[in-house]
């Protein structure tokens, strides 16, 4: 498997936080998922464009953040025009913060219809407990106006759980 | 782009390098903090790229991108955001920070209920010009 060239690091563009080639857990052989992933046009395309800043939409807002057993929370996310979506994060606790949980998630294009997963994914699926980072999406998914994401976590848990899901995104602003 | 990017006759060149800006703060019980500096030193420009750290509890965090605007909607769980030494969260599009500037001002709020000391870093590429 260790048949990549090996790449000048003169060559390489440290400042691109995406760039696989500078980041050896991205590389092509240690993560090819990702490593295609950021070759994918739509993230070059991303990874390069100008005027673009980083946003973090948290979601649920802080009080709804306990859901109770078997309950869902449904969301339209305000974004900003021209929002794309490219990463998840996820956590939850049992309301006490003690144990872990879990719950499901859904984003769903309000206007095409499109969703982010087939089937509601497991948030343990996003992030797995205990290891910290984030989930790509193999292509950046384009909110153009007038839509933008709509939310949808059920606690599929058989207690009150505090369920958080990071929406992390890179906005036009210009 | 190379770490030494050639400039064309009459305009500025920079060399970038490796920059590391660590932040040490502990709060107290249930406390929030807001607008901490980072101050970028005043002979380069810095360009974030990732973000990790330690803490001895759990805690939230936000902070500010060049534009003064705060990069989340509300705090995060520093659990779901802030990544490790070898696995740094990527921020991204980078976001450069003028030299001198306060760079990513940090607010930072308690939840483990108890004193916590955290340490956050942030790392990118260091922009100095090198002639004109």
């Amino acid at each position: 498997m260790l048949s990549t060239n090996w790449t000048d690091p003169r060559t390489v563009d440290y400042s691109d936080a995406f760039n696989p080639l500078a980041r050896p857990d991205w590389s092509a052989n240690n993560n090819p998922f990702l490593f295609r992933a950021f070759n994918d046009p739509l993230w070059v395309a991303l990874r390069n464009a100008p005027d673009l800043e980083p946003r973090v939409w948290v979601m649920p807002a802080q009080l709804d953040q306990i859901i109770q057993p078997g309950a869902s929370y449904d969301a339209n996310i305000p974004v900003e025009p021209f929002t794309w979506l490219y990463g998840l994060s996820c956590s939850a606790t049992h309301a006490d913060g003690s144990t872990a949980a879990a719950f499901t998630l859904q984003i769903t294009d309000a206007v095409t219809g499109a969703q982010v997963f087939s089937q509601p994914i497991l948030s343990s699926q996003i992030t797995p407990a205990g290891t910290p980072g984030l989930f790509f999406l193999q292509s950046p998914h384009l909110f153009l106006p007038p839509s933008y994401p709509m939310i949808r976590i059920i606690n599929n848990d058989a207690a009150a759980a505090l369920c958080i899901a990071n929406l992390f995104c890179a906005v036009e602003v210009s | 782009m190379s770490p030494s990017t050639a400039a064309p006759a009459g305009t500025a060149a920079y060399v970038e390098e490796p920059a590391v800006y660590v932040v040490h703060f502990t709060l107290t019980a249930l406390q929030q903090v807001q607008r901490i500096p980072v101050t970028i030193d005043k002979d380069s420009e810095f360009c974030l790229t990732g973000v990790n750290g330690s803490a001895t509890g759990a805690y939230t965090l936000n902070f500010r991108l060049p534009s003064g605007r705060l990069i989340a909607s509300a705090q995060m769980s520093a659990a779901n955001f802030v990544g490790t030494a070898n696995q740094p969260t990527a921020i991204g599009p980078p976001q450069v920070y003028r030299s001198g500037s306060s760079g990513p001002e940090l607010d930072l709020t308690d939840t483990s209920n108890a004193g916590n000391t955290i340490q956050l870093i942030f790392s990118g590429t260091r922009r100095l010009k090198s002639g004109t």
